[in-house]
């Protein structure tokens, strides 16, 4: 796992995993590089955040984002690509 | 006032563009978005101050200012906040503050020009605005050691040119917002 991540990064990371696929929480967990534990309890958090919702699909639970995730998301990715802009990694 | 009066209340409008045109709305990239512009106005506000009142003590502040927006770029690309300690210094000693701020900026260039060879991203911009506050700085220093004077015009107008050349990528942002 890479290290020295912050919590609010790893969450951009989930929401932009969900956002680019259908995804169930072992995918994206994988995706993310973070543990299921870890995953599960940062879902909890988007869940009551009302960033994203989970819905049953061939006996499988997936996630989408809600309208609020997506405009979360898209602050975020125009705030990296500005960063990007000026060499700052973000 | 006069035309450099103008000129000064003309930048720092400019250097207030960002903060209108590009409100973020999540507090994670906020309060780096304000940290990374917020120094430009200041300086040039201290600037204008210095020149309506001719009092050294504004320059001084101008010269901290200037040292912490670069120091801020500085911390940016290393993470590493061994200058912080240094940094009062800069109030008291001038001439120190240029060394210092010469050093974040050529420290600054070289990092962006190593990013833009190898790694394929940062605006052009960004890198002529580096090298417009590089030579805003040396002159200042040779300026300083040679004929002990704080405030020079040329050395200002290539500041005012990187300052703009600067928040040119915030408004590049935002087209790219609009598209996405």
């Amino acid at each position: 796992m890479r290290k020295n991540r912050f919590e609010n990064r790893i969450i951009f990371e989930i929401l932009q995993v969900i956002n680019e696929d259908k995804c169930t929480g072992s995918t994206i967990s994988r995706k993310v590089n973070v543990p299921y534990t870890k995953f599960k309890e940062l879902e909890e958090t988007l869940l009551r955040k009302d960033l994203i919702q989970a819905y049953y699909d061939d006996g499988h639970i997936y996630y989408r984002l809600t309208e609020k995730g997506k405009k979360l998301l898209n602050e975020y990715l125009k705030f990296k690509e500005l960063m990007k802009m000026y060499g700052i990694e973000w | 006032m006069n035309d450099l009066e103008y000129l000064t209340i003309g930048s720092f409008i400019i250097s207030l563009l960002p903060f209108i045109i590009l409100p973020l709305k999540i507090k994670l990239g906020l309060l780096k978005y304000t940290i990374l512009y917020i120094f430009l106005p200041i300086y040039f506000l201290l600037i204008y101050l210095y020149l309506y009142s001719h009092s050294d003590i504004y320059l001084s502040y101008a010269y901290l200012v200037e040292t912490l927006f670069f120091f801020n770029i500085y911390r940016s690309y290393i993470m590493n906040e061994l200058f912080l300690v240094a940094l009062p210094l800069t109030f008291l000693i001038n001439d120190f503050s240029l060394i210092i701020s010469f050093y974040f900026v050529t420290f600054n260039l070289v990092e962006f020009t190593k990013k833009k060879i190898n790694e394929k991203y940062g605006s052009n911009f960004i890198l002529i605005s580096t090298i417009f506050f590089w030579f805003s700085i040396l002159i200042s220093i040779f300026l300083v050691f040679e004929y002990i004077t704080y405030f020079s015009l040329y050395s200002y107008l290539f500041f005012i040119v990187g300052s703009i050349l600067f928040i040119i990528p915030a408004m590049n942002a935002v087209k790219f917002y609009e598209k996405k």
